[in-house]
Order: C-alpha cells, then sequence, then structure tokens
C-alpha cells in the first residue's frame, strides 16, 4: 500500500557523499553526465512506480 | 515600452529560447544556455544526459545512452480488458454559472437514471474486469447523488477492485462529502484561485460568490485526508493572479494544483485567451512560487513528461468511454449529447428498443488515427511525445483540423517543455523531485485510493 501522506517536495539534506546518482561517462574522447532521476524519486516516494500511460485528460 | 513592442519582445525570447531545441531519436533535447550543453531527458530510463554541443551528433554518444535503456517507445492507444476506464457524465445541471461552461445552460436538464446506469455497469463490466478508474462528471455530479449511490452500490456488491473518481465545483453538502470522503473517492475540485478571480469567473447561478463554500470543500477534504487536486481554468485575466492563487490554495492545504488554459473562450462573456507570450510568464514564474512551497502542479505540458505518448487524451484515444444522460458513448467531456456541433466524438449510443449498445466503428477509427505520428510539422519537436499533438477538439475549433496543432498550444508548449527540462535538471542538482512531476504522483496515490467494501463512513 502506497503511504496515504502525501509528501511535500523538501529539499533533502545531504551529506556530502552521496552524489551517486550523478556520473561522469567517457566515450572516446568525449565525455556526457549523466543524472539519475529514479534515486531522487525513490527517496522522495519509495514506492513510486512509473506508467507507461497516463490518464492525460486535461479537461479534468 | 507599449503592449505591441512587448509581445515582440516575449515572443522573440520565445523563439530564442527554444530554436535550438529538438527530438533526439524520440526523446526532448533541449539547450541549456546557461551550461551551454545539451540536456537529453529519458522518462524510459529515468535519467538525464548533459552533452556537449560538439558531441550530441556522435553514434558512440548514442549508443553508449541506447546501453542503458535510454530510449522507448511512446504509448499508443490500447484497450485493457482487465483495467476498465470510464465516466458517466450524471447531469447536465449545475448550481455554478462559469463563464467559459461548454455545457449549454439554457439547454434543458438531463440526468442519468440509477438503471441506466446500472444497465452501463452490467455492460462494460466483463469475467476479465479486474480493475475499474470510474470517473463521475457532469454538470455537476452531486446534483445526482442517487444515481451515484446505486452505482458505487452496485460495483461493491460485485466486489472489483474500483477508483472512484468525482469532477466536483466544490458545491457539495457535508453529508455528501461524508459518504464520498467514505468510499474513498479521489476529488477534482474545480477552483480558479483567488477569491476576486474565482468569483468572477465561477458565479452561483442564483447570485452570490462560490469561493466561500469552495473554500470549506477543501479544508474538508485535507482535514479528512482525502486525495484531490484543485483545477483551475486560465483565461487572459486569471493569468495574472496564478502565482497568487498558489499561495492561496497552498495556505487552505491543497497539495496537488491543476491549471488549464480557458479552451473555448466566450468573448461575449468577456472571456479570452492568455497571450501566449504573458502565460508562459506567469506559469513560470508560478511554478517557481510552488517549488518554494512544496506543491504539486498538473499542467498538460508536463501530463507527459514521464509517460511519453503518441496521442494527447486517453478518452480520444479510445480508451476511456463516456456515458452521458441522453444515451450517447462520447469520446471527449465536452461533446456530451448526440447531435452535438463536434458529433464525430460521439461514437455510440444505447437503444431503448433493443436493450443493446451500438457504436460507430467509422468514428471511432478515425478518432484512434489522430496521433502525433499523423503530424509532419511535429517530427523534429523536442515535445513531440509530451504534447501528442495537442487536443483534437481544440484543434478543430481553432484551425478548423483535429489533426492541425493549434497554434497559441504549440508556441506555449514549446516554451513550457523547454523551461522544463531545465527544471528538472536543476531540481536534481538539489535532491529533489520536480514540482510539475504532479501527474505521475497524483496517479501514484490514485492507485492506492480503491473502494472500501464495508460501510465505513469518516467524519469530515
Amino acid at each position: 500500500m502506497f503511504n496515504k501522506s502525501i509528501p511535500i517536495q523538501k529539499k533533502k539534506k545531504t551529506n556530502g557523499t552521496s552524489l551517486a546518482e550523478i556520473s561522469k561517462t567517457k566515450v572516446g574522447k568525449h565525455s556526457i553526465e549523466i543524472k539519475d532521476i529514479e534515486h531522487v524519486l525513490k527517496s522522495a516516494l519509495p514506492e513510486f512506480k512509473r506508467e507507461k500511460i497516463s490518464r492525460s485528460e486535461s479537461c479534468i | 515600452m507599449n503592449t505591441k513592442e512587448l509581445k515582440t519582445q516575449r515572443s522573440y525570447l520565445i523563439k530564442e529560447n527554444t530554436e535550438k531545441d529538438f527530438l533526439y531519436f524520440g526523446l526532448p533535447c533541449v539547450w541549456d544556455d546557461v551550461k551551454g550543453k545539451y540536456l537529453v531527458f529519458s522518462p524510459y530510463s529515468l535519467k538525464i544526459a548533459i552533452i556537449n554541443p560538439e558531441s550530441i551528433d556522435l553514434n558512440d554518444i548514442r549508443k553508449k545512452l541506447n546501453n542503458i535503456g535510454f530510449f522507448g517507445t511512446p504509448a499508443r492507444p490500447s484497450i485493457s480488458k482487465k483495467i476498465l476506464k470510464m465516466g458517466l457524465i450524471l447531469t447536465t445541471d449545475c448550481n455554478l454559472r462559469c463563464k467559459y461552461c461548454f455545457v449549454v445552460p439554457e439547454a434543458k436538464v438531463k440526468s442519468m437514471s440509477p438503471e441506466y446506469a446500472i444497465r452501463i455497469l452490467k455492460e462494460k463490466i466483463t469475467p476479465e474486469t479486474e480493475e475499474i478508474y470510474l470517473t463521475f462528471f457532469g454538470g455537476e455530479p452531486t446534483l445526482n447523488m442517487d444515481t451515484l449511490r446505486k452505482a458505487v452500490k452496485h460495483i461493491e456488491h460485485i466486489g472489483i477492485k474500483t477508483h472512484f473518481l468525482i469532477n466536483t465545483n466544490g458545491m457539495v453538502s457535508d453529508y455528501e462529502l461524508n459518504y464520498l470522503v467514505g468510499k474513498n473517492f479521489v476529488f477534482v475540485v474545480s477552483s480558479d484561485g483567488v477569491p476576486k478571480i474565482n468569483d468572477e469567473n465561477r458565479p452561483m447561478l442564483k447570485e452570490g460568490k462560490s469561493s466561500k463554500e469552495i473554500e470549506r470543500t477543501i479544508k474538508r477534504l485535507v482535514k479528512a485526508g482525502a486525495l484531490f487536486k484543485v483545477r483551475a481554468t486560465i483565461t487572459g485575466k486569471s493569468i495574472f493572479y496564478l502565482k497568487e492563487s498558489i499561495d492561496y490554495w497552498a495556505s487552505l492545504g491543497v497539495k496537488f494544483v491543476h491549471f488549464e488554459p480557458v479552451s473555448l473562450p466566450n468573448p461575449k462573456m468577456g472571456v479570452k485567451y492568455p497571450v501566449p507570450g504573458v502565460y508562459i510568464e506567469q506559469v513560470v514564474d508560478a511554478i517557481n512560487k510552488a517549488e518554494r512551497l512544496g506543491s504539486w502542479i498538473i499542467s498538460s505540458p508536463y501530463m507527459n513528461l514521464l509517460t511519453p505518448s503518441a496521442y494527447f487524451c486517453t478518452s480520444v484515444a479510445g480508451e476511456n468511454e463516456l456515458y452521458t444522460p441522453d444515451g450517447s458513448i462520447s469520446l471527449c467531456y465536452r461533446v456530451q449529447e448526440h447531435n452535438h456541433p463536434f458529433q464525430e466524438f460521439i461514437v455510440g449510443r444505447y437503444n431503448k428498443e433493443t436493450d443493446s449498445f451500438i457504436r460507430y466503428s467509422d468514428r471511432i477509427d478515425f478518432l484512434k488515427r489522430i496521433d502525433v505520428s499523423t503530424k509532419s510539422y511535429c517530427d523534429n519537436c523536442a515535445a513531440k511525445y509530451i504534447c501528442g499533438g495537442g487536443c483534437p477538439l481544440r484543434n478543430k475549433v481553432k484551425r478548423g483540423d483535429h489533426m492541425r496543432v493549434d497554434s497559441w498550444m504549440c508556441q506555449v508548449k514549446k516554451a513550457l517543455v523547454h523551461d522544463a527540462i531545465i527544471r528538472i535538471d536543476r531540481a536534481l542538482s538539489e535532491k529533489r523531485v520536480p514540482a510539475i512531476f504532479g501527474e505521475s504522483i497524483f496517479e501514484n496515490f490514485l492507485r492506492s485510493y480503491s473502494y472500501k467494501k464495508k460501510e465505513e463512513v469518516r467524519d469530515v
């Protein structure tokens, strides 16, 4: 069961060590930075599941 | 600077912001001017990649991203036999006279009988149905509580897990609200924001201000711990009060705010579209405010950020049938009568003589074909699968063609999706969930709200 106390989105306290969700990857001479959204989502909403389809009805 | 110059400057700024954005193998790719890099957002892998301009076209980069599941396929219409999504339009009656309402107030009130509602449910619920999402809509659906209660009772009797949703204008008695909360209903409460604006746009049928009653309903829902969102319609005037309204809703305890620009403005009633540049600026400011207050934002430019889709609307795609009081089956909440001017959205009707439902397969097929892949001018747009080509009804009204994207919405969505991707990146750096993920967060909570078998009524 999803926890029904709806969280407000607070800035998480960082301890300066947990930066695992940001990684830099080298591709030949080039580098790209990748940030992980799931990590942040799961720590704020542990049972969050990305739906494939939303009920995207803007008028209701 | 005069108004004309201001508009020109704003449209220039919008163009400059979005002209470097493009669709990167199906994903939104936006230019971050501050970083001097491209941001590519992947809802499939829930990651964002920050790429130098000289690397963006490299095949090796794309392969690397592919290896970590960066790419995917946008959703297409699919009708599940296990999960049933449907709506009952209980009545066209309403106790408000909102200036932009699409239900014609002069028309004769039509309400759905309990017997007909149960007949619909018997038709739709099959042995394969495992879960139901049932929306009660109107007019004001709480003006036909007899039918609503009997429909709920019928479903409880069958015992299938059902998520009940109701769109209400907030004019609900304590007695009825207690009943709905007790049945774990999820609420959409229409509110246009600060009382000054709400009362101007949403007057009572028989004189008086609706904001006090809406406030009362919201406070009762907050106290009861019910899941709800407020839904605001934004006009050319109310856009200037959006930021203030975000503050106002938060002060009442609202967590989820859904706003959309008015679809079919009525100049005779003094309702106008917001100017696109003004709309974008004010929405950006309002979201900044929401981020500070901890409110979740729901709005069509953000609705499919995490659920990319080739089409705009679940209903028009045929996944959510709506049953109207006059016996029609509609695929659009705005089209509630068999002889409506946009009757192409009416895809069937109930035949009382044969006690059967007839469907118009040509119209269903036509509506299913309206997806963003049919619109060549969307091919390179960063917002392609977030926008899904826009609302077909709005396109028809504004451009005379369901498949031609309304240019107002096109401009607004491009700018707000650009802002959204930069906003997501910034939120991640601050280790917080972006406020604009409101739709997906709301849907996640919705999954856990279903009816209770016991006749348990909580006091509000």
